[in-house]
C-alpha cells in the first residue's frame, strides 16, 4: 500500500517537474507513426482487438446477407436436385424434353412429369413443399390449392406418360397460338 | 537509429522499438534495459508507468502486441506492420504492407458487401434467375478472398 503510493508520489512529482516533456510526448504522437485512418482515432484499445473487433461487425454483416440468400438457393437448387435423385431410382427415366407446367390460378406451383409419377413443388413456401402423385389429395390441403388446379393435377395423375406428354405439347401449341394471335399482323 | 529518430517515433518508442528487436519483453525488462532500474530502486514506479503508458500507445497504433493473454508481466513483440515500418524508413521495400487495412482490402470489402445486397435484391426478382445465380457465386468467391484478406490484416497487427 505505501510501495504503491510512495509510486504514485514520484509519478506526480516527476510530471511536475517535467510537464514539457509529457506535452512533447503526446504532440508528437498526435502525428502518428503506426496507422493514421479511423482505427488510429479509436482510443488505447489495442489494434489487435481494434481490428477483431471491425473484422467482427464486418462478417456479420456478411452472414446476415449470405443467411438472407439462403431460402432463394434452396428453392433454385432444389428442382435440380430432384431430378438428380430421380435419375439414380431403377425403373425411372427422366423425359429428354421435361416440361414444368404452372397449374391454372396457382403461381408458384410446378408440376413436374416423371415417368411414371408426377411430383408437384409448390415454391411459395420455405422449405418448398414437394408431393407425389400419391399425395395430391394432400397437397390441396396443405398447398391450398383451387379446384380448377387440384381437376388438372388429377387429369396428370391418371394419365400415361405418353398421354401426358400430348397433354403438355396441345398446351403448348395452345399457348403458341394465343400468343400468335395476339401478335397483329405486320 | 539515425534514421528511426527522423522518423515520427519519439525517443523513447524507439528505445523500446531497438530492445524489442533483440526479442520479447515485458515492460519491467524494458525499464531495466533503458533506464538500468530494479523494482524497489527510487523512481522505478514514475519509469515504469511511462513505458508502460508508451507501450499501451503503440499497441493502439498496431506496432507492438503482447504475447501473453494474463498476468502482469506479458511479454510484448514487434509487429509485422512495425517491421514493416521500421524497414520502410531507409526506403527498404520489403513488399510488406504498410497499412492495417491497404486500399485494395477495403475495395475487396466493398465489392463483397455490394455484391451480396445485389444478390438478395436479384433474389427477390424471378425475371432474372441467371442474374441472380451469378451474383450469388460471385459473392460467395469474393466472400472467400475477403476471409483470407482480413486473416492476413488480422496476422500483420499479432
Amino acid at each position: 500500500m505505501n510501495g504503491a503510493r510512495r509510486a504514485r508520489d514520484e509519478k506526480q512529482g516527476d510530471e511536475a517537474e517535467h510537464p514539457d516533456e509529457e506535452d512533447m510526448i503526446e504532440s508528437e504522437n498526435e502525428a502518428g507513426f503506426g496507422d493514421g485512418g479511423f482505427l488510429g482515432r479509436l482510443g488505447w484499445v489495442s489494434m489487435r482487438r481494434k481490428v477483431l473487433g471491425v473484422g467482427l461487425g464486418y462478417f456479420s454483416c456478411v452472414l446476415i446477407l449470405a443467411s438472407m440468400l439462403g431460402p432463394t438457393l434452396q428453392k433454385q437448387f432444389l428442382a435440380v436436385g430432384l431430378i438428380h435423385l430421380d435419375q439414380g431410382t431403377p425403373g425411372k427415366e427422366f423425359p429428354p424434353n421435361l416440361s414444368v407446367v404452372t397449374p391454372a390460378q396457382e403461381p408458384g406451383v410446378l408440376v413436374l412429369p416423371f415417368n411414371p409419377d408426377i411430383i408437384m413443388v409448390d415454391s411459395r413456401t420455405v422449405p418448398p413443399l414437394v408431393y407425389a402423385v400419391e399425395n395430391i389429395t394432400l397437397a390441396k390441403t396443405l398447398s391450398n390449392l383451387s379446384d380448377e388446379a387440384m381437376r388438372e393435377l388429377l387429369l396428370l395423375a391418371n394419365m400415361t406418360y405418353e398421354e401426358r406428354q400430348a397433354y403438355f405439347d396441345s398446351i403448348a401449341m395452345e399457348a403458341e397460338a394465343r400468343q400468335n394471335s395476339s401478335v397483329p399482323a405486320s | 537509429m539515425k534514421e528511426l529518430a527522423k522518423s515520427e517515433l519519439n525517443l523513447l518508442q524507439i528505445e523500446i522499438v531497438e530492445e524489442l528487436l533483440s526479442g520479447r519483453r515485458t515492460i519491467a525488462e524494458l525499464v531495466e534495459a533503458i533506464y538500468s532500474l530494479r523494482r524497489g530502486e527510487a523512481g522505478y514506479g514514475t519509469q515504469y508507468s511511462r513505458v508502460r503508458r508508451e507501450i499501451l500507445r503503440m499497441e493502439s497504433e498496431g506496432l507492438v502486441v503482447s504475447k501473453g493473454l494474463f498476468g502482469r508481466q506479458r511479454p510484448y513483440a514487434l509487429t509485422q506492420l512495425a517491421v514493416a515500418k521500421l524497414t520502410s524508413i531507409q526506403g527498404v521495400e520489403t513488399g510488406l504492407c504498410l497499412s492495417v487495412f491497404p486500399r485494395i482490402d477495403l475495395a475487396v470489402y466493398g465489392v463483397v458487401l455490394a455484391l451480396g445486397a445485389a444478390a438478395v435484391v436479384l433474389a427477390g426478382k424471378e425475371t432474372a434467375p441467371v442474374l441472380s445465380m451469378l451474383a450469388t457465386l460471385l459473392f460467395v468467391f469474393t466472400a472467400g478472398i475477403a476471409v483470407t484478406r482480413f486473416i492476413q490484416t488480422l496476422r500483420r497487427v499479432t
